[in-house]
């Protein structure tokens, strides 16, 4: 171990230590690559992302073009994070991830911005359906499991109560003036009034997360069994239908939720017994670090370009 | 212990020499003063636990790789105090040789080029030169001269301790340290080392300790006697083992306590 | 007598004592038997699921393509695509991080066991044990949290771009900070094992406390740090969940030559996308599986052999000598069962 070389050696530590601390240069240089990112293969995000931009070769598996480099990443909060670390990234996530994080940006899509609204009245093109598929539960056996899970989807789809969970949760909904309230849709429900211990399982995709955990949260603060319980266990849109009709793991779940639509092949495993429905829409959003202040709206066009290697710097872009 | 009269040349001069451990609590050590005298042996004997390995590691001052002990009074070697001597420098002076053989689990060849090469000593030549000097001095050359390479584990106890003392002897040092070397050894081996240190007082200064009042009194030229931390007699060997001044050396001498 | 009753017990004793012994034995033969079992059980069944795409026929009758399994340089998470390159890429990630973490953790051991003050010994190496124990996603968060913007400043200071600070270089260095503490630790076992009578013996012969420490102590510990060394390995190759927060998960072919770069690893990709995967896109992983029990398997095999060879070089048996030991064993065992034939 000569002396020489440990100096070297701890010369270059420190060199590593004082540009860490040197970090960022605040100035957005436009000469530097565009980092793409996206959600890893199979999510329901980057389908209803890919096929919206026309990219669809790309929706369900890594067939980037030869040179492009995507860094694949696993959740909404991933991609968020990471886009919100790299100056220079480009990505996308659900829309009602967007206005909570300070370091990252929404951009425009064909011009339309990405609000409820605009989402509603058919203006913004990049959005999808979330999606429910419930267990078909035996009658006579079965009975409290079946109320429990018509009753939870009666109440966040026609109540007015679930319907303020949807939206404040980010969920988009179209404004309705046939909803009941809480109350009067309880005595349907007789688990709602009994004393009766139940636990009921949903599983499926975890965009939908947020909307059902508040959803829960609030209808089993209404009902007044306080032995009902609803427990999410949330794997992604691909374990919604197996899910309600075969199980995981032993588990039997009650409702399955998908944030996309139900595929061909999943649709042969249900008979008209499991109750289907969309409860929201979700919109995707192209987002971008905050500290790219020159880009602001972008197009079908120009996000497949990126994807697909033609634009490789940001002054690509940014010069149209 | 009249050494106003003695003209050999002094190598070590202890004076006062007090040794405490644990901070204090234990003494090992009491009051010591004698001298050491150049290309003589010199035998440390006494009853368990009585102090005189310690005396020894205080030469080369490997006492002070034990923890919490503490030695005062003064060692003089060649007139300087060993405190301010280096001491790494001092160890390449006097060497040690431990009662259990401790060879290097290298080569034979390289157990004793070690101390050599810790100095700096790179030159082939000269290196193997060291290495046939020590091991004929250490009587141990015609038994190993064909396995150089071999592992010094693969050597029996006897040539293992030979090995250590060629080791040291490698350093050209003026002085040995002895841990009583024959302790682990049979009685066939001890005769061989015993002979080898007859040989080699000839050029070094050696001090033995040793459990063995008969090996004392064959081998070596004067005798310390060290009772609890104390040095009750000191005197050429002769005169100690016909003629003992202390009551207790005689008791030791003829038996009556080990 | 009395004497005669103990006698007549203490036989009945003893025969009842063998059959417990007996009894004992078979339990424990029967326990480890089932604990070999269930690993052998857990390779065997990936064996089965991951051959199953190669062999059996999907919804579309084909098979999965061995030829692209070997070579494509992609991997399309869609059921095709290539591993070598990530096999590849598992190991590189692997080599880099014992660069960095073999000396710094010899380095520590030698501090911790010689150098260092006995009051803070203690302190030290109870520190050192809890960072071993610490769970590898908090090693990935610190990786993401601390590691990333690191590398991306340090990136930026030598002109390159990463992907956030994502990439080859962050997912090296959280495997490094993931190993250190192992390979330390057992550094530190085997160098308090070395005879403190060496390295008495080294100071002796005037050798400096550093000469003592680098050419007695590490010489003699060297087979113990290589033991670790296999132990890191294990846990560098085989770590998913850190690394996967950090490496970027991106790249093709021979990206993961530039530490920059963002590439995937066969842990990562096994992990992946996993909830959302069905069918043949979830059966393939298995085959990943395959593959990286083979690399940690032959891994192990050639460094254990190597071991081996370490630590009857410092026995100090000349090399040639076992494989003419092992020849000459079989020459004589061939003799002695010939020889018993003919009796």
């Amino acid at each position: 171990m000569k002396f020489s070389k440990l100096s070297k050696l701890g010369a270059l530590a420190l060199a590593f230590a004082a540009t860490a601390c040197s970090s960022v240069s605040s100035e957005f240089d436009t000469s530097k690559a565009i980092k793409l990112y996206s959600r890893s293969a199979g999510s329901g995000t980057r389908e209803c992302f890919f096929e919206g931009i026309g990219y669809s070769e790309v929706k369900a598996e890594d067939k980037w073009e030869s040179g492009v480099t995507v860094s694949s990443v696993e959740s909404n909060a991933d991609i968020m994070s990471n886009v919100g670390g790299e100056e220079y990234a480009i990505g996308y996530c659900s829309l009602d991830s967007v206005s909570s994080v300070s370091t990252i940006k929404a951009l425009k899509f064909e011009g339309v911005e990405a609000t409820k609204e605009n989402v509603l009245n058919g203006t913004y093109k990049l959005k999808r359906n979330f999606n429910y598929v419930l267990r078909n539960y035996d009658d006579a056996a079965d009975a409290s499991k079946k109320q429990a899970c018509e009753g939870f989807i009666d109440f966040l789809t026609n109540t007015t109560e679930g319907q303020t969970v949807i939206s404040t949760n980010g969920g988009i909904i179209s404004a309705r003036t046939d909803l009941k309230s809480f109350k009067d849709i309880e005595s349907k429900y007789a688990i709602f009034t009994s004393d009766e211990q139940l636990n009921i399982d949903f599983c499926g995709s975890t965009s939908v997360e947020t909307i059902i955990k508040a959803a829960v949260e609030k209808l089993t603060s209404l009902v007044s069994n306080k032995k009902l319980t609803y427990t999410l266990n949330q794997s992604g849109s691909g374990d919604a239908v197996n899910g309600i009709t075969e199980g995981k793991n032993g588990k039997l779940f009650g409702i399955g939720f998908l944030s996309r639509e139900i595929k061909t092949d999943e649709a042969a495993k249900l008979t008209d017994d499991n109750a289907r429905g969309s409860f929201a829409i979700d919109a995707v959003v192209p987002i971008v670090n905050a500290k790219n202040t020159s880009y602001t709206e972008t197009t079908a066009e120009e996000l497949t370009k990126m994807y697909k290697g033609e634009y490789k710097v940001w002054s690509d872009v940014l010069s149209k | 212990m009249n050494n106003e009269n003695n003209k050999d040349e002094v190598v070590f001069d202890v004076k006062n020499v007090n040794l405490f451990y644990d901070n204090g609590a234990k003494q090992a050590l009491k009051d010591i003063n004698m001298k050491i005298y150049k290309n003589k042996v010199t035998a440390f004997i006494g009853p368990s636990g009585c102090g005189k390995s310690t005396l020894l590691r205080c030469f080369d001052r490997m006492n002070e790789l034990v923890d919490n002990s503490y030695r005062d009074g003064i060692i003089t070697y060649n007139g300087e105090d060993i405190k301010d001597i280096n001491s790494i420098y001092l160890r390449t002076r006097v060497g040690m040789v431990f009662q259990q053989p401790n060879p290097f689990p290298m080569s034979i060849k390289d157990n004793i080029f070690y101390g050599p090469r810790c100095q700096g000593v790179k030159d082939k030549k000269i290196l193997n030169e060291i290495l046939d000097e020590s091991l004929k001095g250490a009587a141990l050359y015609d038994e190993v001269k064909d396995i150089l390479n071999k592992s010094a584990l693969g050597l029996s106890g006897g040539q293992q301790q030979r090995l250590c003392i060629a080791r040291t002897l490698a350093m050209s040092p003026d002085v040995i340290l002895m841990d009583e070397p024959t302790s682990a050894l049979d009685p066939i081996a001890t005769l061989k080392i015993e002979e080898l240190i007859n040989e080699l007082k000839k050029k070094y200064t050696i001090i033995i300790v040793t459990h063995n009042m008969q090996q004392a009194a064959r081998i070596s030229d004067y005798t310390a006697f060290f009772m609890l931390g104390e040095l009750v007699e000191f005197n050429k060997t002769e005169e100690f083992f016909s003629h003992p001044q202390d009551k207790r050396s005689e008791d030791y001498i003829t038996g009556r306590f080990g | 007598m009395k004497s005669n009753n103990i006698q007549q017990n203490a036989l009945k004793k003893a025969n009842f004592k063998t059959k417990i012994d007996l009894l004992v034995k078979f339990i424990f033969a029967f326990l480890a038997l089932i604990c070999a079992c269930v690993v052998i059980f857990i390779v065997i069944f990936i064996l089965v699921k991951g051959i199953q795409p190669f062999i059996i026929p999907d919804g579309s009758g084909a098979t999965q393509n061995i030829s692209d399994f070997f070579l494509n340089p992609n991997w399309l998470y869609d059921g095709t695509g290539g591993m070598s390159y990530m096999m590849l890429a598992t190991i590189y990630v692997t080599l880099l991080s014992l660069i960095i973490s073999v000396p710094t953790s010899i380095f520590c051991g030698l501090f911790i066991v010689k150098v260092c003050p006995k009051s803070i010994k203690e302190i030290l190496k109870t520190g050192v044990q809890i960072l071993a124990s610490i769970p590898s996603v908090i090693f990935g968060l610190f990786g993401m949290g601390v590691l990333k913007p690191i590398v991306k400043g340090f990136a930026n200071a030598v002109g390159m771009q990463t992907f956030g600070g994502s990439s080859v270089l962050t997912g090296v260095l959280v495997l490094a900070f993931m190993t250190i503490p192992t390979i330390t630790l057992v550094s530190i076992t085997s160098m308090e094992a070395v005879d403190i009578n060496l390295s008495k013996a080294s100071l002796a012969l005037g050798a400096s406390n550093q000469q003592t420490n680098y050419k007695i102590v590490l010489k003699a510990s060297q087979s113990g740090i290589f033991a670790g060394t296999i132990l890191g390995i294990g846990r560098a190759l085989g770590e998913a969940t850190a690394l996967q927060m950090v490496i970027g998960n991106g790249g093709v072919g021979w990206d993961f030559l530039n530490v920059f770069n963002i590439y995937r690893t066969l842990t990562t990709t096994m992990l992946a996308g996993i909830g959302e995967a069905t069918g043949i896109k979830y059966d393939i992983r298995f085959s990943l599986g395959i593959v990286l029990i083979i690399v940690i398997v032959v891994t192990n095999i050639l460094l254990n052999l190597l071991k081996n060879y370490m630590t009857r070089i410092d026995k100090g048996e000349p090399k040639d000598k076992n494989k003419i030991g092992i020849i000459k064993n079989i020459k004589i065992y061939l003799e002695a069962y010939v020889h018993a034939k003919k009796n």
